[in-house]
């Protein structure tokens, strides 16, 4: 009996694999199931820590396998652990997974399933804690799109009060996440768009927006040559003894925060959204609408600004 | 660097760290980018200055809220709940 299951627990995978959102119906009939033991199957998976999110909604069951995003989160976490440690990232890691919603929630974890039902039912805590959870990371991301702390903290309260409206009937089709903050990027946007501060994300590729133009000041570098054609001029300069104790201190903090403040609004979005929150390329993909190169040459952009405010305060000759 | 039309200089190399870091250069750009990482000091410094700055970004998100703004969300969550 446990090979039989153990065998439909594999035709069940696959065929969640290629059948990202299946009925219980269409999961039966295709690789040939009986319901007791697709059943049984789904079980088996989900003792192999595989997350699945099961709707019912008027009777009809539908199975959905969680969303690739969370999948290369999932493997990115298992192949390096330094990742899990990053206080920025959202990467789901043992402690998280805990201590219940308190830091990251992924789709289809029963976390997240558990914190629905629990905001459903009107639990202040798990309200209270979601909130802790996003509220400052909310704000960050809604100043990259408009000028105002004051205008970006309306945003966010606009945003759960869109998160009220719409849990109810929130599907679970992608992360908890990704839905409160495509609620907040869609009002940050539209609220950019009227201050008449906001370029569309498209067009943002700017004069210096040019994708082939370089990020690092071409005069940095060697342009006779040929034996040193492209070299450094003056190679990179130390940040001193022990750059990561320098680079924790409240001053460098707030010289980070203003490099980022100082950038064009699509590569604050990236880079606050990928490096300072551990989003992964794809989710900011995702919910900026963007190609995965277009997320590179942004977040490239802004890295390479950083760090050049970085080095201007902290090389030593 | 050497005067091979193959090698990768630094200033090519300092447009790829991105691309290097995300894991997202071909097979053989991320062998040149390797070969001259392993012979350059300045690209290393530079690679290892842009590891911290991802590193001093990530450490930029704070833990705590202001409990006003706090209140006022559980009241509109109390509001939610009577409807």
């Amino acid at each position: 009996m446990m090979d039989e299951i153990g065998g439909c627990a594999g035709k069940v995978w696959r065929h969640l694999e290629e059948h990202r959102d299946s009925t219980l119906e269409e999961m039966t009939k295709a690789p040939k199931l009986k319901e007791s033991v697709a059943w049984m199957a789904l079980g088996c998976l989900a003792r192999e820590d595989i997350s699945l999110v099961l709707t019912f909604r008027d009777q009809a069951v539908s199975i959905r396998n969680i969303p690739l995003s969370v999948a290369d989160q999932l493997r990115d976490t298992l192949q390096s652990p330094q990742q899990a440690l990053d206080p920025g990232s959202t990467t789901p890691s043992s402690e998280s997974r805990s201590t219940k919603a308190s830091r990251s929630i992924y789709s289809g974890s029963t976390e997240e399933l558990d914190l629905i039902a629990a905001l459903r039912s009107g639990d202040e805590l798990a309200f209270t804690q979601l909130v802790g959870t996003y509220q400052n990371r909310l704000l960050r991301t809604a100043r990259t799109y408009v000028n105002s702390e004051a205008v970006a903290e309306e945003v966010v309260q606009e945003t759960w009060l869109g998160v009220l409206k719409g849990l109810e009937s929130f599907e679970g089709r992608c992360s908890l996440k990704t839905w409160i903050f495509q609620i907040l990027i869609n009002r940050a946007r539209t609220r950019g768009k009227r201050e008449g501060r906001m370029i569309p994300f498209s067009v943002m590729f700017d004069p210096q927006t040019d994708p082939g133009a370089p990020a690092v000041d071409p005069s940095l570098f060697n342009d006779n040559g040929p034996e040193s054609l492209g070299g450094w001029i003056s190679p990179p300069r130390d940040w001193g003894k022990s750059p990561e104790q320098a680079l924790l201190s409240q001053e460098s903090r707030a010289l980070v925060q203003a490099a980022i403040d100082a950038l064009r609004s699509s590569q604050k979005q990236v880079i606050t959204l990928h490096d300072v929150q551990g989003w992964t390329s794809r989710e900011v993909c995702d919910i900026l609408g963007i190609s995965e190169a277009n997320q590179r040459v942004l977040l490239h952009r802004a890295r390479s600004k950083v760090r050049q405010a970085l080095d201007q305060y902290y090389a030593y000759e | 660097m050497g005067a091979n039309p193959n090698d990768m200089s630094c200033k090519e190399l300092v447009e790829l760290v991105t691309e290097y870091l995300e894991g997202a250069l071909s097979p053989a750009d991320q062998r040149r980018f390797e070969l001259h990482m392993s012979k350059c000091e300045g690209c290393k410094l530079y690679i290892d200055q842009i590891r911290l700055t991802i590193k001093a970004a990530g450490q930029l998100t704070e833990d705590s809220i202001n409990p006003a703004v706090k209140d006022e969300l559980l009241a509109a969550f109390r509001d939610w709940k009577k409807r």
